[in-house]
């Protein structure tokens, strides 16, 4: 039957997952058509056949090319598409589906009824004698928290999440984020929170029984799982996106974040993987969205920013797939940039008369002064010059002192150096000393710049066009950041509604900076929010991940601790490989020979990473590969990834920030070589040496999730201290 | 407490004599000893500490100090102590079981005559 009326097309993430499957060239094609048909319905009509078997006549199969066949659900005026596959396979899987919408849950579901026999054939073991997976939970718990009834028998078969994992295609969507729920232990009350599924209660079950499916499919709820493009760039969009789905599915919890009002500062937390960036992005297109809405707001804008250069970059592209609109050059609504590069271009505008030193001749003639100031003034007994220098660093200079009664009194709770009053007064000639030296020469530190910025916009009437802020990776910034932050948009007569919505974990701090938001200005009380699946990497991976952070304790980025309790995976794979080598000759080969290997499994190499810790380890790679003929991407901190680039990602661990792969290596864990003797020799006290070796363990924490499924680690001698190799060999 | 030397209170809206100048009450190195104290010390402690020094108790040894855990951390800062009786006074409290740390308030004033009291009582009791 040829459909050539206007329907509303539809898309199920099921289809969109197994159409991520298949070559390019078929999604390439799945694309054409249904650009063809969007643009003319009437002209381009869609070849919609029944399927034979389908346990629903709704079930049409449609012709992609010769070889492939997409499964959509057509009811009245709306074409779900659910599925894509090799024709026989395709058929195969439609056969015995339906597509209902479920008043127990008032959500769509594509229910099959699962046979015992294939959950046994594709089950991991199938003669295991261990307990079955949900052996402990109840038919009726199960359905309550919508499981469907059919589906059933089949999740008794399972043995455990790696069985569950193997049938991921048997269950309904939701049934399989419940199950996986589930696994990762959350309680019933958690799993209706994080799905949005479980029963309704009586009252609203009576309302959903009256709707349709069109009414269905455009419910909030359904948004989870089914796209529906209002055009083609839309459409476009979102197939040429990584088809992960980030820009249209965002689970119930992450929509939830982003798309709603805060009467003032808010914040999200969560492990590596669980969407905090998604998270941000859809916040920034949803303010801008209401900008937008709202013609009174006009020349409004969304400041986005980060503390890298590089994750700037990479968001500004990810942006600019989900919601182009909002970051045209004439008028933006969104504006992503990294907060020194912001400073600095505000303060060039201000006439200020000081050039910032990030890094360059500038910062080389900062380290000048310290030495000509160390010539001439007689460091206190039992301190080193490189304490003086840490501690203007991380006291002085990152609370923003100015004066020698406000370094008396400044709590350096953490330090490990204590000092008395006597000390501090002769350390703060020192630093008054180099102040009005660094001043001299017309050169100001970032932490300076900060400042300075917050002081002119307090003495200013408001003239910023940003009515929020949005900042990722929170936990990289310093305390007069976030003052400044709070500067750009402070807090008005009308409120703070929405002004300021932060993204970090404090797990992943891999710079020496801290800050607490309520000692910025930022009160985050009653609006901060925590995310607790991994979405991005296997549970193998980030269990070895997490296995490194063993016993450090970190901050909540406000006045609080933290922890990764609850924090899981929602997928198996395989563990993490820890190769040994006698040489680093051999090391290199070893990474080529796997490379090889990662090829051939059909994984493309732009989806590879190798992190290093140094560029110059990255270079001796680099080289190595191109003798072996392997084409390699040097990922420079000015530039984002652009995965139309072939060849294996060459980076280091801290430019790799923000990035995924579906493979990664991490070369080079040596003792000695990681962390390097370089930077625990630049530990002024114990303490200064604990909180750089956790740092490192957090970068290597950082480093180990940006891989999906498959992660490589190896060294040559004896492995870093960071990790406990011996206690993972068997794992 | 009236006869201790140098000790002086002032009470809002009552006249009172002039503030006893403490340079002229002592003379030698325990005198400069309070005069670096009292220096270095935030003006919120003045008045306490003039009349603990008036009182003639022993200069405190430390003065705008960091206590540290057993690891070596920072944990805190006390405004004065006297380290051989882990004893120290501070406005902020904050948990360490080896010191013993009075928490004064600068703002109410009565509370330095009961701070003099308590610390003269505490140099009583190692005696």
């Amino acid at each position: 039957m040829v459909v050539s009326g206007v329907k509303r097309v539809s898309y199920d993430m099921g289809c969109m997952r197994s159409l991520k499957k298949l070559p390019d060239r078929v999604s390439a094609k799945f694309l054409e058509m249904m650009t063809r048909y969007m643009s003319d319905p009437s002209g381009n009509g869609l070849n919609l056949e029944s399927v034979q078997g389908a346990g629903d006549r709704g079930v049409k199969s449609v012709r992609i090319d010769q070889g492939y066949r997409a499964i959509a659900f057509e009811s009245g005026k709306d074409i779900m598409f659910i599925h894509v596959n090799e024709h026989d396979k395709a058929y195969r899987w439609a056969t015995g589906r339906s597509v209902q919408v479920d008043p127990a849950t008032n959500r769509i579901r594509i229910v099959e009824e699962i046979p015992k026999a294939a959950v046994e054939v594709a089950s991991a073991e199938p003669a295991n004698e261990s307990p079955h997976l949900f052996e402990q939970i109840s038919d009726q718990r199960l359905f309550s928290l919508g499981v469907l009834e059919a589906e059933i028998p089949a999740l008794r078969q399972l043995h455990n999440q790696a069985d569950l994992d193997l049938v991921e295609d048997s269950f309904d969507p939701i049934s399989f984020d419940i199950l996986i729920a589930l696994c990762a232990g959350f309680d019933d009350a958690e799993i209706i929170e994080l799905i949005g599924a479980g029963k309704v209660d009586e009252e609203e079950t009576a309302v959903a029984k009256k709707l349709e499916f069109a009414d269905v499919l455009a419910s909030d709820a359904s948004r989870q799982r089914i796209f529906i493009p209002e055009n083609e760039d839309e459409l476009r969009r979102f197939f040429e996106g990584d088809l992960d789905g980030w820009r249209v599915f965002l689970h119930r919890e992450q929509r939830r974040f982003a798309y709603r009002d805060y009467n003032g500062p808010a914040m999200v937390r969560g492990g590596a993987g669980t969407g905090k960036t998604v998270v941000a992005m859809h916040r920034a297109k949803h303010l801008a969205d209401q900008i937008e809405d709202d013609p009174s707001r006009g020349g409004e804008r969304v400041l986005f920013t980060t503390f890298t250069t590089s994750l700037a970059l990479d968001i500004e592209a990810n942006l600019k797939t989900l919601c182009p609109e909002h970051l045209s050059k004439a008028s933006p609504r969104i504006e992503v940039i990294n907060l020194d590069r912001w400073v600095s271009g505000f303060l060039k505008r201000k006439k200020f008369g000081r050039d910032i030193a990030y890094f360059g001749e500038e910062r080389a003639r900062l380290d000048e002064i310290w030495s000509e100031i160390f010539d001439e003034r007689r460091v206190p007994d039992g301190l080193s010059e490189a304490f003086v220098r840490a501690e203007w660093e991380q006291i002085v200079q990152a609370k923003g002192l100015m004066t020698e009664r406000s370094y008396f009194n400044v709590a350096r709770t953490g330090r490990g150096t204590p000092l008395d009053r006597r000390k501090r007064s002769a350390l703060w000639e020192i630093f008054a000393d180099y102040r009005s030296r660094m001043i001299d020469e017309g050169l100001a530190e970032p932490d300076d710049a900060y400042r300075e910025a917050v002081e002119i916009l307090g003495a200013e009437a408001p003239n910023l066009p940003y009515s929020s802020v949005i900042v990722d990776e929170g936990q990289d910034m310093g305390e007069q950041a976030f003052r400044l932050i709070r500067a750009i948009v402070p807090e008005g007569p009308d409120g703070d509604k929405n002004s300021i919505f932060i993204v970090g974990d404090a797990h992943q701090r891999i710079y020496a900076r801290r800050a607490s938001m309520s000692a910025c200005g930022i009160n985050i009380r009653g609006r901060s929010r925590k995310l607790r699946l991994n979405y991005r990497t296997s549970d193998e991976i980030r269990t070895w991940a997490v296995s490194i952070l063993e016993g450090i304790s970190v901050d909540d980025l406000d006045e609080g601790l933290d922890s990764l309790n609850g924090y899981t995976s929602v997928f198996k794979g395989p563990s993490p490989e820890l190769v040994s080598y006698a040489s680093q000759e051999e090391e290199i080969a070893g990474l080529a020979e796997w490379l090889k290997g990662v090829g051939a499994a059909g994984i493309e190499l732009s989806d590879v990473g190798i992190l290093a810790s140094t560029n110059k380890q990255l270079e001796l790679i680099g080289a190595r590969l191109s003798d072996a003929g392997v084409e390699a991407v040097f990922l420079k901190s000015n530039q984002a990834d652009d995965r139309g680039r072939a060849g294996v990602r060459l980076t280091t661990m801290h430019r790799a920030k923000g990035l995924e792969f579906h493979a990664v290596a991490l070369p080079f864990l040596s003792k000695g070589a990681f962390p390097s003797n370089g930077a625990l020799r630049s530990a002024v006290d114990d303490v200064d040496r604990k909180n750089i070796l956790q740092q490192q363990k957090s970068l290597l924490h950082v480093a180990a999730t940006r891989a999906k499924r498959a992660l490589r680690v190896s060294w040559t001698g004896e492995p870093t201290e960071l990790f406990q190799y011996e206690d993972l060999q068997g794992t | 407490m009236q006869d201790l030397p140098g000790f002086h209170i002032e009470f809002e809206g009552v006249d009172t004599l002039s503030a006893p100048d403490l340079s002229t009450i002592r003379k030698g190195p325990v005198d400069d000893a309070w005069l670096e104290v009292i220096t270095l010390a935030d003006d919120g402690f003045r008045a306490l500490l003039e009349a603990l020094a008036a009182a003639n108790v022993a200069a405190p040894d430390m003065i705008g100090a960091d206590l540290t855990d057993a690891e070596g951390a920072v944990i805190g800062m006390v405004e004065v102590g006297w380290s051989k009786l882990r004893l120290a006074i501070n406005d902020d409290d904050f948990e360490t079981a080896d010191w013993d740390i009075l928490s004064f308030d600068p703002e109410a004033e009565p509370s330095v005559m009961a701070m003099v009291s308590d610390i003269l009582k505490k140099f009583e009791e190692v005696k």
